[in-house]
């Protein structure tokens, strides 16, 4: 490798003998994949045997920050977790904004990996290139903002320490268990639960070391460019002072705001747990790091939940405590997501798991014994706030639903796997596809299940600009493609999806800046194909864990059921036709599987070989 | 004088009052286009009202927002497709991503 290349560097980390090393990712691996989610798939895929126990030492547990994060570059605060879940038994992805990745990249460290139990707790401390294996046994139990002071107490109380640790509900095992870091959560798919299972309680890190460009004056001025454009743009203002939760009346109004778990497109008390009441709550606004549009909101609860103070709720938990559970109280879906955050657990697998649970009980599907004292029926808020607590803790009722709605329906049977929103065992979100249909793509081809973030369409969500009809099913296999490969590079680089998708950058910027990091020529083509190469190295991990394309599916209700009313009403996602025009837009077989052209002309060749039964292709 | 019909109009824009949303109840002749109906309330309210202000303009160069009747997204060669009937929603608004 030559000095002045760029390069990676990964810290492993061996937790049953308590030892760590340096290695260096070259350049060469780094154009393939970018970083962060696309390094991780390739490591995960590389060096995970198939077949492994998502709980057991073996799984690794991957921590990288993408080549943008720390540079100064606007909007890329975004590090990810790369793993298998344990939810899904899929690839695991998950990203989280705040400090933590640029933090970590100023240790030296780009990323971390992960290997191993230790034989008692532990968390790590990383700072200025140094590595530290500290005891952790103090910390168990501890809700997540308790676990990060005590941490940065026993380390000196620099308030520059940034923390990423477990809470209980990890602890508990709770399948969807979270990783919080101040406030944010690397949320989705039980990251948490994995790194309990490893006994690691936190990873702390500190420092002050430069993070690497190559061509440090042209990226400079580009990024700055891009700031002093950004100002103008309006989009991005009104994104930043209302963040995500102003689109919950775009989406209702367009009939696809899922309600009383999927049963409708569209909640009557939507005013009720809307922005405006979120607004007039706000203690004030919060960013992530090298972020000017600030679109986070620390918002107060009212009583009787004003013990709860929260960085949010975002549009997804205020759905999944909202619409989806038939709440109208706004004080106790902070209430909710607050008490998500402390606990560590994923709010849209919370609250999904919780809707669920209302419909169950209103079918009849709960003895008494098993509801035990709570009337766990749609819009009963204090009942639904009681409800995330006994998840957390695995108490009662909550000892089940801590199991996901997949492994939930198959307990309770009594047909509740009809309505059991996931797909390859992750909850679905805030979108319903019947009224949105290449989201149905999305959700079904998500390689870590039901998913909106691996590609939004937001032209069919919330009606930007160009149109496009979202009942259609038309051509939405080339739309849903073009989404995914963008979120997968946008992802890998360390960017915040919403920035880009709200005018404040474009491909061919995006690209320059990524060049000027790495010192080599980078186009807004080969983002497009690198992200592509991500995806299809995805669906090769799950395909080499034994999923095949009979697992592209969704829950029976959006598949039979018709919408009930609305600007979608009578629509069901008609799922064979789209993923047949999917694959055909993927250059996969008729079954869903790349073809050996494909992965030839993405450099997966190997990959395939490895993944793959080549007289399928 | 010709029949009216009452049509709910709502408006998500940029301002800060009320969380950049509006909406109003509002009569508006019979037989009126979509279009017709937007550009009215642009003219009418669009430099007065917090909520729209700045809209007229920024309607007529369509660039920025979109319109929706009754949840469907309209492109702006349609509006004037459409006419109003009692009982219809009109929603404008300023597309964002994100959630």
């Amino acid at each position: 490798m030559k000095s002045e290349e760029y390069r990676n560097t990964i810290l492993r980390v061996d937790l049953v003998r308590k030892k760590y090393e340096m290695e260096e990712i070259g350049l060469s691996q780094i154009l393939k994949f970018i970083g962060g989610r696309g390094l991780g798939a390739k490591i995960l895929f590389d060096e995970q045997k198939p077949g492994v126990d998502p709980l057991s030492p073996e799984n690794k547990l991957i921590f990288l920050a993408g080549p943008m994060i720390g540079t100064g570059a606007p909007w890329a605060p975004k590090y990810c977790v790369e793993t298998k879940s344990p939810l899904t038994g899929t690839i695991l992805m998950s990203l989280a904004g705040g400090f933590f990745g640029a933090r970590m990249r100023n240790t030296g460290y780009d990323g971390l990996i992960i290997d191993g139990r230790a034989d008692e707790p532990v968390y790590l401390w990383i700072h200025e290139g140094k590595v530290e294996f500290r005891k952790a046994a103090h910390l168990s139990g501890k809700m997540t903002d308790d676990c990060q002071e005590t941490i940065r107490r026993d380390l000196g109380g620099d308030k520059n320490i940034q923390v990423a640790c477990i809470g209980p509900a990890a602890e508990r095992g709770v399948r969807f268990a979270s990783i919080i870091s101040g406030c944010r959560a690397v949320g989705r798919g039980g990251a948490g639960l994995v790194m309990a299972s490893k006994n690691l309680q936190a990873i702390a890190v500190n420092g002050t070391r430069p993070v690497p460009i190559r061509q440090p004056e042209p990226f400079r001025e580009l990024q700055t460019a891009i700031r002093k454009k950004a100002r103008g743009v309006e989009k991005l203002a009104i994104f930043g002072k209302y963040g995500t939760p102003r689109n919950q009346l775009i989406v209702n109004e367009r009939g696809l705001f899922p309600t009383r778990n999927y049963q409708a497109g569209m909640f009557e008390g939507i005013q009720e747990v809307s922005h405006i009441r979120q607004q007039e709550r706000l203690i004030r606004k919060t960013t992530c790091h090298s972020c000017p549009v600030a679109c986070g909101n620390l918002t107060r609860a009212r009583p009787p939940y004003e013990e709860f103070e929260t960085e949010g709720p975002e549009y997804e938990t205020f759905w999944a405590f909202g619409a989806h559970c038939g709440n109208t109280n706004i004080d106790a879906i902070i209430a909710a997501d607050r008490l998500c955050d402390l606990f560590g657990m994923d709010t849209i697998s919370t609250g999904s798991s919780i809707g669920f649970a209302m419909e169950c009980m209103e079918r009849g599907l709960f003895s008494k014994a098993e509801l035990g004292d709570l009337d766990l029926r749609f819009g009963n808020h204090p009942a639904m706030v009681e409800m995330v607590r006994r998840i957390g803790n695995r108490q009662g009722l909550g000892d089940l639903l801590a199991e996901g709605t997949r492994r939930a329906a198959e307990k309770i049977g009594g047909n509740s796997i009809h309505f059991a929103m996931q797909v390859k065992g992750m909850e679905t979100p805030a979108y319903d596809p019947r009224g949105a249909k290449s989201m149905a793509l999305t959700y079904a081809t998500s390689p870590r299940g039901g998913c909106h973030e691996r590609g939004l369409v937001s032209r069919e969500t919330f009606g930007a600009p160009p149109y496009i009809d979202p009942l259609s099913v038309e051509g939405k296999g080339a739309v849903a493609r073009f989404c995914q490969d963008r979120t997968s590079f946008i992802d890998a680089l360390g960017y915040c999806i919403f920035p880009p998708n709200n005018g404040g950058m474009e491909f061919t910027e995006i690209a320059s800046l990524f060049s000027y990091v790495v010192g080599v020529p980078f186009t807004e083509q080969d983002l497009f194909k690198t992200g592509e190469r991500i995806w299809n190295l995805e669906r090769l991990f799950n395909f080499r864990e034994g999923l095949t394309g009979k697992d592209d599916t969704l829950p029976p209700r959006l598949l039979k059921e018709p919408m009930p009313a609305g600007p979608a009403k009578g629509q069901v996602v008609e799922l064979d036709i789209l993923l047949k025009d999917y694959y055909r837009a993927r250059g996969w077989d008729e079954n869903g599987v790349p073809t050996f052209g494909k992965l030839q002309e993405l450099g997966l060749e190997e990959e395939g070989k490895a993944a793959l039964s080549w007289e399928k292709t | 004088m010709g029949k009216n019909v009452k049509i709910l109009v709502q408006f998500l824009g940029p301002d800060n009052r009320g969380g950049g949303y509006l909406a109003e109840e509002k009569e508006v002749p019979a037989g009126m286009a979509v279009g017709e109906v937007v550009d009215f309330l642009g003219q009418k309210y669009g430099e007065t009202s917090g909520e729209m202000q700045g809209f007229s303009t920024a309607h007529k160069t369509g660039e920025a927002y979109r319109v929706m009747l009754n949840g469907r997204s309209l492109e702006q060669d349609q509006e004037m497709n459409f006419k109003v009937q009692n009982g219809d929603r009109i929603t404008i608004f300023f597309p964002i991503g994100g959630g």
